[in-house]
């Protein structure tokens, strides 16, 4: 393409401008890492700290370190235990609300049946109060449940999944917008083909879904990693506390221990980018094409 | 390889009695449906989108349901049977192919849901594909192939399992002028090869002569008219009917009849011509009434010398459209506009007049309301 000089100018500026953008997205990340490798547990200083200390990351990942009274410790590690409660907790939930909200989306794209666009419209306005509002409700209903079913009750987590998997209409919604993109004259002739509406779903919708059900993965996984109010209400003990509760509790008020803070946050972004990773082979256009006529 | 693709005396008798669609809210696409469709009979439901013949045909699949009436397939009723106990195939508008399985195991989809045994799948996925000339794409993605090759595969998936009755519904209007002709020479030739039951939709009146053995012409819901191809040429039941089949389009106008000595003219206003003798009792209880009159754009012919002037109409010239080894005219009355189709060494001018003689033998009266056909 041939471009006049103020078409240039023009690109120049745009560069310009999404480079500050990206910086400015960057720049917080970068900070936390910098904080995390930087002695003792400012906030503030410079973004690349004059002397490396990898006292943070010592005591997040249970190795020995010097603390500051010069006195070699060693203990298991709190971080390491919150880190695998969380990757635990975002998997069986995300794992959980792929189930709900495919099987949820499908009944809602596919079947025709009374209130169903009311449903559909409460759903949406429902989840557009934070959870967070009921915490007080929850707290009390998983008291409730734990008086019978202990396991699921209070500080356990399957009691804070169950509260998770209430999240599930936004997933819905989204799910059932990318079905009603697929042609129902597909899973009509899978029917006529003899499959059950169960194998239809199986083997005909799933494997043209990959790509929105890895969205809806990955987003729900971050948001369970990332997930603070709900999870440290609902569990009480430090052994059962997820990244996000544990990670605020090293700022107290007397004490506000950023680098242990920066290095644990720093933790939670690695099953995020794993998981990212995987999901992204699925992210790929184009599945269903060649099946209809557009 | 046999012949006859099919197995054992399967009967593809098809019935359709009383049957409605009605839809919540008192909205009814499909109107009191009546129909028999024989054992290997090929016919089409032909009509303008939203007559209702995609809907009846769903409602014969299964994947619609009726609202009242009854369908039987070989004589057993199958209003509460699923789709896939109802022995029929069925071919999509927009193929329907399962984009992540191979051409093979598309085709073999239905079989394998059935448990028929791998090497009888297999042997039908081949035969059917070695039928269509598609063993060369076994192999592919439906993504890698034409819209032609897909629509291949669309009738492959069909006939792999030998259904008593095939359902098409307008399976060739995604395709490209050329390739419909050859795909609709092509499922008629598999009509013949398989011995079965089609029920087939299309909007297309050129597909509906071409293939069908019985066509059934469709419109708001209602059933027009059930006949085979040239009878509904020749013998519209309505004006619809009449329009609606051939092309060009029949021409109509509206005017009164009356009634010159011993023969009833149509007059149109701007022209009046005799009917023919043997449409004079019919058209009799007519005489000084509005009425339809209709004839078609090949029944009308640049005027020789000494021609009756009682079939005379002038008329001038506004397009000429080339075909070929002849043209067709628009032409105008004054008061209408109408098509006439003149031969090569017609004399024709743009803007000039035509002198055309019409067949009054092939014409045909309909009544002013409801467009009902008087002769």
């Amino acid at each position: 393409m041939i471009r006049g000089k103020y078409q240039k100018l023009n690109l120049a500026l745009v560069y310009l401008l999404l480079g500050a953008f990206i910086a400015l997205t960057l720049f917080p990340f970068l900070m936390i890492i910098s904080i995390s490798f930087r002695e003792g547990n400012l906030a503030l200083g410079k973004i690349l700290p004059d002397k490396i200390s990898l006292e943070h990351w010592r005591f997040v990942l249970g190795l020995p370190y010097e603390n500051a009274h010069g006195q070699i410790v060693q203990e298991p590690s709190v971080v390491l235990m919150w880190f695998w409660n969380s990757i635990k907790i975002a998997a069986f939930s995300s794992f959980l609300i792929l189930l709900l909200s495919g099987s949820g989306a499908y009944a809602f794209a596919r079947l025709r049946f009374k209130f169903r666009s009311n449903m559909l419209t409460s759903l949406m306005i429902l989840q557009m109060f934070p959870q967070v509002l009921s915490l007080v409700a929850i707290y009390a209903i998983l008291n409730f449940i734990g008086n019978y079913i202990p396991a699921m009750g209070l500080n356990t987590h399957p009691g804070l999944i169950l509260v998770y998997l209430g999240g599930v209409s936004i997933y819905i919604w989204m799910i059932k917008g990318y079905f009603d993109t697929i042609p129902a004259s597909i899973e009509e002739s899978a029917m006529i083909d003899g499959a059950s509406t169960f194998q239809t779903f199986i083997g005909i919708l799933l494997p043209m879904s990959l790509p929105i059900f890895a969205v809806v993965f990955i987003l729900s996984f971050i948001s369970f990693i990332g997930e603070y109010p709900v999870a440290s209400v609902c569990l009480v003990q430090t052994k059962q506390w997820t990244l996000a509760v544990g990670a605020n509790s090293f700022l107290y008020d007397q004490n506000y221990l950023w680098g242990r803070f920066a290095a644990t946050a720093v933790l939670s972004g690695i099953p995020i980018t794993v998981v990212f990773m995987l999901c992204q082979r699925f992210l790929v256009s184009g599945l269903t094409s060649g099946g209809v006529k557009g | 390889m046999n012949t006859s693709y099919k197995d054992g005396e399967d009967m593809g008798k098809v019935t359709l009695e009383h049957v409605y669609k009605k839809y919540p809210g008192g909205f009814t696409v499909v109107h009191d449906v009546n129909l028999e469709i024989d054992d290997k009979e090929f016919v089409v439901l032909v009509g303008p989108s939203g007559c209702g013949k995609s809907t009846t045909l769903r409602m014969i699949a299964g994947l619609e349901e009726i609202s009242e009436g009854k369908i039987s397939i070989d004589g057993k009723v199958v209003n509460d049977v699923p789709p896939k106990d109802r022995d029929i195939a069925m071919v999509f508008q927009n193929y329907a192919l399962y984009p992540h399985m191979t051409v093979y195991n598309n085709m073999a989809y239905g079989l394998k849901m059935r448990g028929y045994p791998r090497a009888e799948i297999d042997q039908r996925v081949r035969e059917a594909a070695e039928i269509l000339g598609i063993t060369a794409y076994l192999d592919r993605k439906p993504k890698a192939l034409s819209g032609g090759q897909r629509q291949r595969v669309a009738v492959g998936r069909a006939i792999v399992r030998k259904p008593k009755v095939f359902l098409f519904d307008e399976p060739l209007s995604n395709l490209d002028a050329k390739m419909r002709v050859q795909m609709r020479t092509e499922i008629s030739k598999l009509h013949h090869r398989l011995q079965s039951t089609v029920i087939y939709v299309t909007h297309d009146q050129v597909e509906a002569m071409t293939m069908g053995s019985r066509i059934v012409v469709m419109k708001d819901g209602l059933i027009q008219q059930i006949a085979a191809p040239l009878d509904l040429y020749r013998h519209p039941a309505n004006q619809f009917v009449a329009g609606f089949i051939g092309s060009p389009p029949m021409n109509f106008f509206k005017g009164r009849l009356e009634k010159k000595g011993d023969k009833i003219f149509f007059n149109e206003g701007a022209f009046a011509v005799g009917s023919d003798p043997r449409q004079k009792e019919a058209l009799g209880a007519y005489v000084d009434q509005e009425v339809i009159f209709g004839i078609r754009p090949g029944d009308i012919a640049a005027a020789p010398a000494g021609s009756d002037p009682d079939r005379q109409v002038t008329a001038r010239i506004e397009l000429i459209e080339p075909m070929g080894d002849e043209m067709y005219l628009n032409l105008n009355t004054g008061k209408n506009t109408f098509i006439a189709s003149a031969q090569e060494g017609d004399n024709v001018k743009l803007g000039g007049d035509f002198k055309a003689v019409f067949n009054m033998a092939k014409t045909h009266f309909f009544e002013k309301e409801g467009g009902k056909i008087i002769v």
